[in-house]
């Protein structure tokens, strides 16, 4: 194995995507918390010398993973040892840069201990006992981001605890990695790697039928208790045919697939409520800042929500073919899209008004309700965006699931935050005549542009693109 | 009877690749077509243009009387599909499939869909998740055929089947053919099966049409000839006849296919050659395959 | 009624339902008058497409082998002697296609052929 198939194997372009989205996410989770916890300090290279090993290792173990895990890794002996050598390679230089720059900023910390956590920050999406489930290796990552995210924010006290058990942590560290490294690439393992299917985080050629599923937009085989099917589209009304993708996809009609979402919202709300009964008022603070949309940026979290549920699938994906023609086809996309945004913005945004409106009463401070006008501020702003990003969606065809889509959601996340940051700053515009004209001009305008959008895809488009997986759909 | 599908120069291109150029068709009512042609040559494209899920680039098709792009409800009702693959919502039961399916269909015969359930052995309870390729192209077979479909596109409808389950598909295609009275366009590699039921063949090769005529026109078009010399003289290597398509032998006994031609022409055949043809033969839909690809390359 | 329907021999299979039914009225195992299935009872018991049946049939009734009593049954025609005669060597003929040219093949003279012809027709005495 030379240089030039290991550099095929780490897919350079889809990987200098993920590795940026990684990046983006990773600094506005950042922001975050920052906001949230109010620390504003923040060692920032160190911080980006413990972060850079995780995210690259990323990269570097879907290269090396995904060829083990093939059949063909049980066939090729040296397919392994090839393997090991070049990761060894790549993440020892990814070890030694990451070091320097860790030391370079901060020269008290001992080298070596810092380079065995940077190891094992590298090492610590290889071993197999997060591969089990596919879905969870990469909510693994996000966790293992997040963790870091909040550590950077007490680089204090990682720092102390740091110098005061040099050995100890070095020791365990550098055992740590050595531990993971055999845990792959021994023998034992590689042949029983070969045997399990891999759902790499970057979409890679060698992905499953379901991975590939997904991004097809396939239907979910999580669906565990479907309620019967009791709607006859037959009948033509459009009511009936409102039902069918949510059926499809979550085996609930319409009403249905959103009581998990009420549920939540009630026992969040409720849950918020109680818990902050029996408080001081630390959590109350946090609480309020948390879910009060009036000056920063916090509602972050309802922004993070309401985007990532902005995957709407196309009605009745590809080689299906119902008895509806193109353009109803695209009334019943508008509509669904519509109802999910109206009622997923209106039950999380009630929750945290009235959260927020319950903590203010208890401490006599300002009552949300400014914060409800906010939010229909944000409404509107949603409905935009999220217009925006299924027009793109469609009008491109980017598939979901895929680095495209995951990049046009975190671009949506930070035009929210600079939305925030422009209402925070713009209040009295925000409440003026003008500025609520404006609103009703935004959603009026996106409204009728992702309409035409949709109907333009749905008269144009075609359903079934050329060879997308083989075991799928064919032309 | 209005034709069932036209098209009318139809092109399709996928970004650099043309999968259908030019196809000019009409596909007559109330056959049995057989839709053959190598694997690329746009079958599939077209089944998958007649309804509805692609467009054309350029050209028009027609489905039962509307544009493709613009079927709704009234015809798409009439109108059944069984795909290749992947039409399935992978969480359901068959039950379950079967039955929202026949929601929307307001002709949806049970007692049909009950029929087929048993002749092919298919058990309504599992999973679509756990069937194996053949159960998926059974519960395929039959969504696309219980609500009396006026045409019936099948697309490789029995590749996975056991030989079993291939002779009850195809009985019930004619039982089909006799009860709807409707047209079926089955795209199929196994000429062997497909022979059996067909009464019009179309085959395309490269994307455009070699032959669109009936089986039985084609089956007496072409024949299989032995041909040996008049004593004395060797055969040619090669014929110069253009209805003369392909040889095999030597120079004492070569096997011809040819085009047949009229009785004159095989008498002047015989005497500039010096041959005799001492046995002509008819030729079944896979010796005939070959032929019809290479006429239409030839008429380039 | 005994028909057997050969879809890889190349034969089209509407020829071979209208050779095999002249046979059958030829040798007698039909007579005249006696009616026949309708398309749609051939078409099932011989798994054919019922276009194919019906073009069988109206091959048979334009050459005068059937007829149509009372618009709906299809019925043996009664044929005049030489008729009869003419249709039986025309069906011999056909059917001798196939030997004649194996014997072609073979090289073998027309002598030699008549021989055995004449030799298979009659069989040997015990």
């Amino acid at each position: 194995m030379n240089w030039r198939v290991y550099l095929t194997l780490l897919r350079p372009w889809h990987s200098a995507q993920m590795v940026g989205l990684l990046f983006m996410l990773f600094f506005g989770l950042r922001m975050v918390v920052i906001n949230l916890l109010g620390n504003t300090e923040g060692n920032a290279l160190a911080g980006w010398g413990f972060v850079m090993p995780v995210i690259f290792g990323f990269v570097l173990t879907d290269a090396v993973r995904a060829p083990m895990h093939h059949p063909f890794g049980m066939f090729l002996p040296d397919l392994r040892r090839h393997l090991a050598r070049w990761h060894l390679g790549t993440m020892g230089t990814l070890t030694l840069l990451c070091t320097g720059m860790i030391w370079k900023y901060d020269s008290a910390l001992p080298p070596l201990t810092v380079a065995g956590i940077v190891a094992v920050l590298n090492l610590i999406l290889l071993p197999g006992i997060w591969q089990v489930i596919g879905r969870v290796s990469q909510l693994f990552v996000l966790l293992v981001l997040g963790i870091l995210t909040i550590a950077m924010v007490f680089p204090e006290e990682l720092r102390l605890s740091i110098l005061a058990h040099p050995w100890s942590i070095g020791l365990g560290a550098w055992a740590l990695a050595w531990f993971f490294f055999h845990g792959v690439f021994s023998r034992r393992s590689g042949k029983r790697n070969a045997q399990i299917p891999y759902l790499p985080f970057i979409s890679s050629s060698i992905s499953t039928r379901k991975k590939a599923e997904k991004s097809e937009g396939r239907t979910s085989s999580k669906v565990k208790h479907p309620s019967p099917w009791t709607t006859t589209p037959s009948d033509g009304s459009l009511r009936a045919w409102l039902d069918v993708p949510h059926y499809v996809h979550t085996g609930k009609n319409l009403i249905g697939s959103f009581m998990p979402l009420l549920r939540l919202c009630v026992l969040g709300g409720l849950s918020a409520i109680l818990f902050a009964q029996n408080d001081s008022g630390e959590i109350d603070r946090v609480l309020y800042r948390f879910v009060w949309f009036y000056q920063k940026p916090d509602n972050l979290i309802f922004w993070i929500v309401i985007l990532n549920s902005i995957r709407t699938t196309g009605f009745l994906q590809p080689s299906c073919v119902y008895p509806i023609s193109r353009a109803q086809q695209a009334k019943v996309h508008y509509l669904n899209f519509v109802i999910g945004m109206i009622v997923k913005i209106t039950a999380i945004g009630t929750t945290f008004v009235l959260v927020a409106w319950f903590v203010a009463n208890r401490h006599d401070w300002p009552r949300p309700m400014l914060g409800v006008v906010n939010l229909f501020q944000m409404l509107a702003w949603l409905f935009a965006v999220g217009s925006l990003l299924q027009g793109i969606s469609l009008r491109y065809k980017i598939r979901q699931n895929t680095n495209a889509q995951s990049i046009l959601l975190v671009l949506a996340f930070i035009c929210a935050v600079i939305f925030s940051v422009f209402v925070a700053t713009h209040l009295t515009f925000i409440f003026s005549l003008t500025g609520v004209a404006c609103l009703v001009v935004l959603i009026a305008t996106s409204q009728y542009v992702y309409y035409a959008v949709v109907r333009r895809y749905f008269r144009k488009m075609d359903f079934i693109m050329l060879n997308p997986s083989r075991s799928g759909s064919a032309p | 009877m209005t034709s069932p599908l036209v098209t009318y120069q139809l092109n399709k291109t996928f970004g650099a690749h043309q999968a259908l150029g030019a196809l000019t068709l009409e596909i007559p009512f109330g056959r049995v077509v057989g839709l053959i042609g190598r694997n690329g040559s746009g079958k599939t494209t077209l089944l998958n243009l007649a309804c509805g899920l692609l467009l054309p680039t350029l050209g028009t098709c027609s489905t039962l009387g509307r544009p493709s792009g613009e079927l709704a409800a009234p015809e798409l009702s009439v109108l059944g599909i069984v795909a290749q693959a992947g039409q399935f919502i992978n969480w359901m039961t068959v039950a379950q499939q079967l039955q929202f399916h026949a929601s929307f269909y307001k002709n949806w015969d049970q007692p049909r869909e009950q029929r087929l359930l048993d002749e092919l052995d298919l058990n309504p309870a599992r999973k679509i998740d756990e069937l194996s390729p053949g159960d998926l192209q059974k519960l395929g077979i039959i969504l696309g055929v219980c609500h009396h479909p006026k045409l019936l596109l099948l697309d490789e409808p029995m590749s996975a089947l056991d030989p079993i389950a291939r002779q009850s598909l195809l009985k019930f295609l004619l039982d089909l053919v006799r009860e709807d009275e409707g047209t079926i366009i089955i795209s199929s590699h196994l000429l062997s099966d497909v022979e059996k039921i067909i009464d019009w063949v179309v085959c395309l090769d490269r994307g455009e049409l070699a032959v669109s005529a009936p089986y039985d026109e084609l089956q007496e078009r072409y024949a299989e000839w032995i041909v040996t010399p008049a004593s004395g003289s060797e055969l040619p290597r090669k014929f110069a006849e253009p209805w003369v398509l392909a040889r095999e032998g030597d120079s004492r006994r070569a096997r011809l296919q040819v085009r047949l031609p009229s009785s004159e022409t095989i008498a002047q055949f015989s005497a500039q050659h010096s041959a005799n043809v001492i046995d002509s033969r008819p030729l079944n839909l896979e010796q005939l395959f070959p032929l019809l690809i290479n006429e239409r390359s030839l008429a380039q | 009624m005994l028909l057997v329907i050969n879809h890889h021999c190349g034969v089209p299979a509407y020829r071979q339902i209208v050779d095999q039914i002249r046979l059958l009225v030829a040798s007698g195992s039909l007579k005249p008058g006696d009616e026949l299935p309708s398309t749609r009872a051939l078409s099932e018991e011989l798994s054919l497409n019922p276009m194919t049946i019906s073009k069988a049939y109206s091959l048979l009734e334009h050459d005068g082998v059937l007829e149509r009593r009372r618009g709906q049954t299809l019925t043996v025609k009664a044929r005049h002697a030489d008729d009869t005669q003419a249709s039986k060597i025309e069906q011999l003929r056909r059917s001798l296609a196939g030997p004649v040219g194996i014997a072609r093949q073979l090289g073998i003279s027309p002598t030699e052929a008549t021989r055995l012809f004449r030799e298979m027709l009659n069989p040997p005495k015990p």
